[in-house]
């Protein structure tokens, strides 16, 4: 069973937001982008707060996200 | 035949990341002249120079920017289509790793002439050390004053933002490319609107391929009369073919327009066959143009030569088979990787291609029966005539023109029987 991500350096993406600040409909994939590529998956909490951010569904983050073979969503391997 | 390297002659001249070398190879004329005009002058240049798409479509360039520019006030977004995945391309990756600069001045040139302060660049995945390069080159670009707000000391803003492709095919299809950056799904949609009119966001897009782009600053820097000295009077320009498959040297090769044949590429720039065999079969415009046998390769190097020969120059991706190759085996293939790649979205592309795998399938083991060829071009033919899309359009091609071409592999695999 893959297992939904758990943890992540929150001090790390806060950074990534405010670098990339306002993070709006514009810039949310490339954001989105940065997040798979720093933290090797896109945890939910982050998509919870960039559909917050952008005003956005969650569902249609995750929607997205989970179309796209080079996204993850779910925690890779095991520890 | 020889190369003209117009689009390719700073490759490998300069360091990728420095301006000034860029600069001191003539670098940012273009973009210079094009700043000293109206917009209205640049997009006219490029309309008179004639250049067409060389993502596939073959689109007039200047027609695309003239329906972008014409539309009034309200953001306007330019998209350079870096998601090169076309079976058999890798031209458009040379001119991203080994003159990006000139990419940049056709991107900073087509945001002028239309309207745009707000372009993509959108790089395929797997270019994982092109899409670094690109982020560190657009931090120097805006050190240097050529994005952001009053570019090089004129009226003219625009910002740049590099997106990776995430590794689907269809993203490279404009409204999948689109629909990526809004953060949806890769699918395409029904055209008209097209994107200039109704593109990201809405709103009028420009989406051009690098290799297009790449030909803009020449014809800014010299003007139109200049650029169409190259190449032919409806075709004018180069070509850069991605030469790939069963030859001795592959490789990326610049040429101009009408000035070779297919057959003098593959022998004298490809260094013949790998095993020195004849030549099965060549697809000229990547994986989802139709085969052209060996009888139809001394076509002219043109998209009017090889669609005259049967097929299209598509992205200019030769990909060349060798005897004893079976044209089942080739299309089996082909089909993998499409049936892999289809967007879901309509069902003549989704189910179509996994028919027709399931078909090919049934031809490679022995176990298909006397309908199936018949079945397969039906299908392909649906696909064809229903698809949404560029991608679900031509992926039967090759499935089609291989049945045309080499009826007898088809027939000797069915009466071969289950191994």
């Amino acid at each position: 069973m893959s297992e939904e991500m758990r943890g992540f350096d929150v001090q790390a993406y806060e950074e990534l937001v405010t670098e990339n600040s306002p993070v709006t409909e514009e810039n949310l994939f490339i954001v989105l982008g940065k997040v798979q590529d720093i933290f090797g998956g896109v945890p939910r909490e982050i998509v919870r707060d960039l559909a917050v951010r952008t005003g956005l569904a969650e569902a249609r983050i995750y929607g997205a996200l989970t179309s796209y073979r080079d996204f993850k969503v779910q925690a890779e391997g095991r520890d | 035949m020889k190369e003209t390297k117009l689009l390719t002659e700073r490759v490998g001249k300069y360091d990728p990341l420095d301006l000034k070398g860029y600069e001191a190879s003539g670098g940012l004329e273009g973009l210079n002249q094009a700043l000293a005009m109206e917009a209205e002058e640049v997009v006219e240049q490029v309309r008179r120079s004639g250049l067409t798409g060389r993502g596939g479509a073959g689109f007039p360039t200047g027609s695309k920017w003239e329906s972008a520019a014409k539309h009034g006030p309200g953001p306007k977004y330019l998209i350079c289509n870096a998601d090169e995945g076309e079976l058999g391309t890798f031209k458009d990756r040379v001119l991203l790793d080994g003159d990006p600069w000139a990419i940049l001045e056709g991107i900073l040139i087509g945001a002028y002439a239309t309207g745009a302060e707000q372009a993509y660049i959108y790089i395929k995945g797997e270019y994982e050390d092109t899409f670094g390069l690109w982020e560190k080159l657009i931090e120097k670009a805006r050190d240097a004053g050529l994005l952001g707000a009053n570019i090089l000391g004129s009226e003219f803003s625009l910002q740049l933002s590099v997106a990776k492709g995430r590794g689907l095919y269809i993203a490279g299809e404009e409204f999948a490319l689109i629909a990526s950056l809004e953060t949806r799904r890769a699918m395409s949609r029904l055209k008209p609107p097209y994107p200039t009119e109704q593109g990201l966001f809405g709103r009028p897009t420009v989406v051009n391929n690098v290799e297009t782009i790449a030909n803009v600053p020449f014809i800014l820097a010299k003007g139109w009369r200049e650029y169409r000295r190259f190449g032919l009077e409806d075709d004018p320009g180069t070509r850069m073919f991605s030469l790939s498959g069963d030859v001795k040297r592959p490789g990326v090769y610049e040429i101009e327009t009408g000035s070779g044949t297919l057959r003098g590429l593959i022998d004298e720039f490809g260094g013949g066959t790998r095993e020195g065999g004849a030549i099965k079969a060549v697809q000229p415009g990547g994986g989802t143009s139709a085969f052209l046998d060996e009888t139809s390769l001394d076509c002219t190097l043109s998209a009017e030569g090889i669609r005259k020969a049967g097929s299209s120059i598509g992205t200019a991706a030769v990909i060349v088979y060798e005897q004893p190759k079976s044209a089942v085996g080739m299309v089996k293939k082909l089909l993998e990787y499409y049936g892999n790649e289809s967007c879901g979205r309509c069902a003549p592309c989704r189910l179509g291609i996994k028919r027709m795998q399931e078909i090919i399938e049934r031809v490679n083991s022995g176990r298909a029966d006397v309908d199936d060829t018949a079945r397969l071009r039906e299908i392909g033919r649906a696909a064809i005539r229903a698809s949404t899309c560029g991608m679900g359009q031509v992926f039967p091609l090759p499935v089609l023109s291989a049945l045309e071409l080499f009826g007898q592999d088809f027939e000797a695999a069915v009466n071969k029987g289950p191994a």
